[in-house]
């Protein structure tokens, strides 16, 4: 019965205010769902353990993450044969490749459409616990040399290239030109290990290695029961410390310059983006925390200023002889409801911003289809356990806080004088406490969002010092059955390559809309990554004291098509091709920094690295700098050198294509003139240069919209929560203030004491705020390059926002209070 | 005559309009002090000798009327010159205490003396000391309120009232919070301050307190309806300076 009455009272109580319950119930359900939806991000994509069909979790084994070019390493596949063979944690096993390959029919009737592929063990279908819909996996002998090539297709590949055509199945169909026997379909959405839509066995040799190779090989592995990764791990070392001593010299480059080689990982960890903007997700967790943080803080501050307000009332339940167990209850009442009410809603927001979330996931992803199958965000059960578990510990600190501020305060003196002294001491140091923690919480959200967010922006507005306006981009794979490449025959093949570059260059650049083509292994504003390279008579005693830049393949007269243009020196021509030398272009960057005296042309540079170097290179060009890779990314370089295709003759390049009119029409005479060239080329990641620039900061650029958003809620808890405080320090105080105004204190002097105390609270609070904020920028510039400016705006500019927005939250109120004549003041309750 | 004159209020009232009701608090009042008089104000609850009270000590405007304060018109006034009347001129006893609990005793003290801004540190330590020795309290200076009693309390807010040295002391109920031994201490300490000089005017139920004062000012209904010489000091004194209308 009485809890029936007290749950109608506080019902009631929330109805009287109605602007306070729903400003309540959003502050509960902005910080809720922003923890829900950062909870369900980071698991989702990070660290909810992947076990698709086991018991055991499923791990990545490769080798120690390339930080010098942003990009996972793999291991020799002769190591991972010793480790399948000596471990004793591993339970199951599987080696595997990614990379993309050219789908065509038999026939060649239609042109090629790329795919990511997996080169994979037999077992991987069996491992993952997923079988074929149509058909069947992998079999051992499917690995043996001489066996029939088969392929297993993805329901995409086989609804999207096959129009689902059930008899595909033992059907020949062309894989990077070769006649290739699909043997299996596989479900709907399976992925397995990454975004794979097409599956091929690796061949024997890298199963069963005799001889170390170059070969970057990966492996997916579950370990035996009631093992742990940590255990695995050590094993690892162990192996590690033998491999690493026995490395021969030409294969030393397996290992970090620290010994590091071998690692196990969870395998949703074992991801490029992941690893690189691990620091960046774990400051984002760091951020909603603080924002759930000032959510309560908003909350109990909230129901605190009710219970002032309620004083008087709860004196008379109070002198009435209510048990305290009661009272509490009351209290928590009000709390119980804002707080379920505003979790509820949070489930809807969380609901929407991951629907959102997906879709943008799948237009990041949209050019090159590489979206790793989990970065699906969904509410689980377990996300609705953290929301549960948090509400209660929400209505409990929100609840209890006020029901203990009820519980100890003087109620005879209240029902005495019918009126409150100046806030008490503690009261005031609790109040001090709130306003500093909401100034320190919301300047570390703002500052890193503010700077994330205009690195991003400028990092999407830098200039890469190319020409991006009418530039259409493609990435081009030659299919290794027509372009082989084979040890006997180096040049000739490589010539072949080299040759199709030439001639689809030439064509199009006939063609009435095409202006210029350029062939590069990377584009300006992509591939980072950089190497330490050394000048004749300038080396650095030590190889990594050396300057570090980016090398790209180019073709001839690469730079026009993007605006770049040749400062000094000569174009590369037949004689780069012919002279054993390897001949390079460098960029200005490069001739200002380390050729003052005007010298770079004829000068002699190479590459070097741990355990050795290339052969010296003779410069004969300068060319306009270009930036590669973004501006935001620390494996970015400003150092470039281009060295001729003709030289490498890589089976994939980039290609950027200058065109005039409409970009549609652009793409269709490359699409054309590429089929006229040779049908079996695939041309694939096709987009405007602008996009292309942007496609390595979207991942960043999402971060950065979620910690605007954060940044703004912060801002808008701090705001309110500030000023709740203040408003309702300044309401307990407003007797103080008709003392104070009696004494004859002036208004001024009064609004001076309260914007003293906001003054010395903003100096605690910024100064926490901004050292929390730098250190977490710290750990921020690990992955990537952040904005000067936008570093001075955020830590100048947001402690200016907060210091005005704090002080006019304490002014404010204060002023009214002021305005209240003494007599009125002296006597406020 | 005029020239002791301290206090004078001429037809003053005082309306209260709260959710467009409207209350006569004080209603034609006149009233005249001189300086070095005692006078209590009584009346019951409700009468408005409080906001009588926070008339004459500038804590309040009148709806209407004059109020001459030492010969200047203090009815007009801006909110500052208010202050700074109330500083150097007024001193305030409440009824309870209104000390600031988050500052010493000492600095309960000092309070009104910083407001000045034209006293030297020194000076303010020599007048808070003086003060507080005054009211026997100089040994509990860097103690906070709560850890002083009611009558110690409101010692200090005595010594707070007189350390400015003001014309006019105003107390509103200085004893309606303490008992009898701390309300005797506290009322022989305004019989002291007037002794020495000062000019009091006290609001307070109690008849025997009120009967302490030279003259006692009785309010009813907004009105006053009874000023006279309290029969103490009706034998020492053949002047009757105040005039009720």
């Amino acid at each position: 019965m009485s809890l029936g009455i007290d749950i109608k009272y506080a019902i009631r109580l929330l109805m009287k205010k109605p602007i306070f319950t729903v400003n309540s119930i959003l502050i509960v359900a902005v910080g809720l769902s922003l923890t829900l939806y950062c909870y369900s991000l980071l698991t989702n994509l990070v660290f909810k353990p992947l076990y698709l069909n086991g018991e055991q979790q499923i791990i990545s084994i490769e080798a120690a993450f390339n930080e010098n070019h942003g990009y996972r390493t793999g291991i020799d596949p002769l190591d991972l044969y010793q480790l399948r063979n000596e471990s004793q944690y591993i339970d199951s096993l599987g080696i595997y490749q990614e990379g993309t390959t050219l789908i065509g029919d038999i026939e060649q009737s239609s042109s090629t459409k790329k795919y990511n592929a997996t080169l994979t063990e037999w077992n991987i279908f069996e491992f993952a616990g997923v079988q074929p819909i149509l058909g069947r996996g992998f079999r051992p002998e499917d690995h043996f040399e001489g066996a029939e090539p088969v392929v297993v297709l993805s329901q995409t590949v086989w609804q999207d290239y096959f129009s689902a055509n059930e008899a595909i199945v033992g059907s020949m169909i062309r894989v990077d030109s070769l006649p290739t026997r699909v043997v299996g379909v596989m479900p709907a959405g399976f992925a397995f290990p990454s975004s794979s839509q097409v599956w091929l066995p690796q061949p024997q040799m890298n199963i069963q290695p005799t001889d170390r190779v170059r070969t970057q090989m990966f492996a997916y592995a579950r370990l035996k029961p009631n093992t742990s990764l940590k255990q695995f791990n050590s094993e690892l070392i162990t192996l590690n410390q033998r491999i690493v001593a026995n490395l021969p010299q030409n294969m030393a480059w397996r290992a970090t310059s620290d010994g590091r080689y071998m690692r196990a990982l969870p395998f949703k960890q074992a991801n490029t983006d992941v690893t690189q903007y691990y620091n960046v997700f774990m400051s984002m967790l760091m951020v909603v925390l603080l924002i759930l943080i000032l959510a309560c803080i908003n909350i109990g501050n909230l129901l605190l200023s009710r219970v002032n307000e309620r004083f008087k009332e709860i004196a008379i339940r109070v002198a009435l002889g209510v048990p305290r167990k009661r009272l509490v209850l009351q209290m928590l009442w009000e709390s119980v409801f804002i707080c379920t009410l505003g979790s509820l809603l949070a489930v809807v927001f969380t609901h929407w911003g991951l629907n959102i979330s997906n879709d943008y996931l799948s237009t990041m992803f949209a050019v090159n289809n590489a979206k790793p199958f989990w970065w699906h965000l969904t509410l689980g059960s377990d996300g609705l356990w953290v929301l549960i578990l948090t509400v209660v510990v929400m209505i409990l600190v929100t609840g209890l806080i006020p029901a203990w501020r009820a519980l100890s305060d003087d109620f005879n003196a209240v029902l005495r004088d019918g009126t409150r002294g100046a806030l008490g001491r503690s009261a005031a140091r609790a109040s001090n406490a709130l306003v500093v923690s909401e100034i320190l919480l919301s300047c570390v959200v703002l500052v890193i969002a503010t700077i994330l967010l205009f690195s991003s922006y400028s990092a999407g507005m830098a200039d890469y010092g190319v020409e991006t306006q009418g530039r259409l981009t493609a990435r081009l794979e030659l299919p290794l059955e027509s372009y082989p490449e084979r040890s006997e025959t180096v040049v000739e093949d490589r010539k072949k390559r080299t040759d199709f570059y030439y001639q689809l260059k030439d064509q199009l650049e006939v063609q009435p809309h095409i202006e210029a083509v350029s062939f590069m292994s990377s584009l300006p504003g992509t591939g980072e990554g950089s190497s330490y390279f050394e000048i004749q008579g300038h080396a650095a005693d030590v190889y990594n004291e050396n300057p570090k830049a980016n090398t790209e393949s180019v073709t001839r007269d690469a730079w026009r098509a993007v605006g770049m243009t040749l400062i000094e020196g000569r174009n590369f021509d037949h004689r780069d091709t012919e002279t054993d030398m390897g001949n390079v272009i460098i960029n200005a960057s490069i001739a200002k920094d380390y050729f003052a005296d005007g010298n770079a042309i004829g000068s002699q540079i190479r590459r070097v690295w741990s355990t050795g170097h290339r052969e010296w290179q003779t410069i004969i060009g300068v060319v306009s700098d270009t930036f590669h890779g973004s501006t935001m990314q620390t494996s970015s370089a400003r150092y470039t050198m281009y060295r001729p295709i003709d030289r490498d003759g890589r089976t994939q390049m980039n290609i950027a294509v200058h065109y005039l009119g409409t970009e549609r029409q652009a793409r269709k005479t490359l699409l054309d003139t590429i089929n006229a060239v040779d049908i079996n080329v695939g041309a694939y990641h096709i987009q405007s240069y602008q996009n292309l620039i942007q496609q390595p900061m979207l991942l960043v650029s999402a971060v950065s919209k979620i910690f605007l958003f954060c940044g703004i809620v912060a801002l808008a808890l701090a705001a309110s929560g500030i000023y709740a405080v203040a408003a309702n320090s300044v309401t307990q105080r407003t007797q103080e203030i008709g003392v104070r105004k009696a004494l004859g204190a002036t208004d001024s002097k009064v609004i001076n004491l309260f914007m003293g105390k906001a003054l010395i609270q903003l100096l605690v609070g910024l100064s926490m705020g901004v050292g929390l904020s730098l250190w977490i920028v710290n750990l921020m510039t690990d992955a990537m390059i952040l904005d000067n400016v936008s570093v001075i705006i955020g830590l100048i500019g947001v402690p200016l926002l907060i210091a005005s927005m704090v002080l006019l939250a304490t002014f404010i109120p204060t002023q009214k209070a002021v305005r209240l004549e003494p007599s009125v003041a002296l006597h406020q309750d | 005559m005029n020239n002791q004159r301290l206090v004078e209020l001429t037809n003053i009232n005082k309306t209260f309009v709260t959710d467009e009701i409207e209350t006569q608090a004080l209603s034609n009042i006149n009233l005249r002090i001189d300086k070095g008089e005692y006078v209590s104000i009584t009346g019951p609850s409700g009468c408005g000798k409080s906001t009588l009270l926070s008339l004459l000590g500038l804590l309040d405007n009148s709806s209407a009327g004059t109020y001459l304060l030492a010969s200047h018109d203090a009815s007009d006034l801006s909110r500052d010159e208010r202050a700074q009347i109330r500083n150097k001129e007024i001193g305030f006893i409440f009824q309870s205490f209104n000390l600031i609990s988050d500052l010493t005793v000492a600095e309960n003290v000092e309070l009104p003396l910083t407001y000045r801004g034209d006293i030297s540190k020194q000076e303010i330590a020599k007048m808070v000391r003086e003060s507080l020795e005054k009211v026997d309290m100089a040994h509990r200076a860097n103690h906070f309120p709560s850890q002083l009693s009611g009558g110690q309390q409101q010692r200090v807010a005595v010594a707070r009232a007189i350390a400015g040295k003001p014309s006019l002391i105003l107390a509103d109920e200085p004893t309606g919070n303490l008992d009898s031994k701390n309300a005797h201490a506290v009322m022989t300490m305004l019989d002291q301050l007037h002794e020495e000089g000062a000019t009091i005017c006290m609001v307070t139920h109690d008849p025997r307190s009120a009967d302490r004062a030279e003259r006692v000012i009785e309010v009813y209904d907004g009105k006053i309806v009874a000023d006279q010489l309290t029969k103490k000091h009706q034998q020492n004194s053949s002047d009757f300076s105040a005039i009720a209308i």
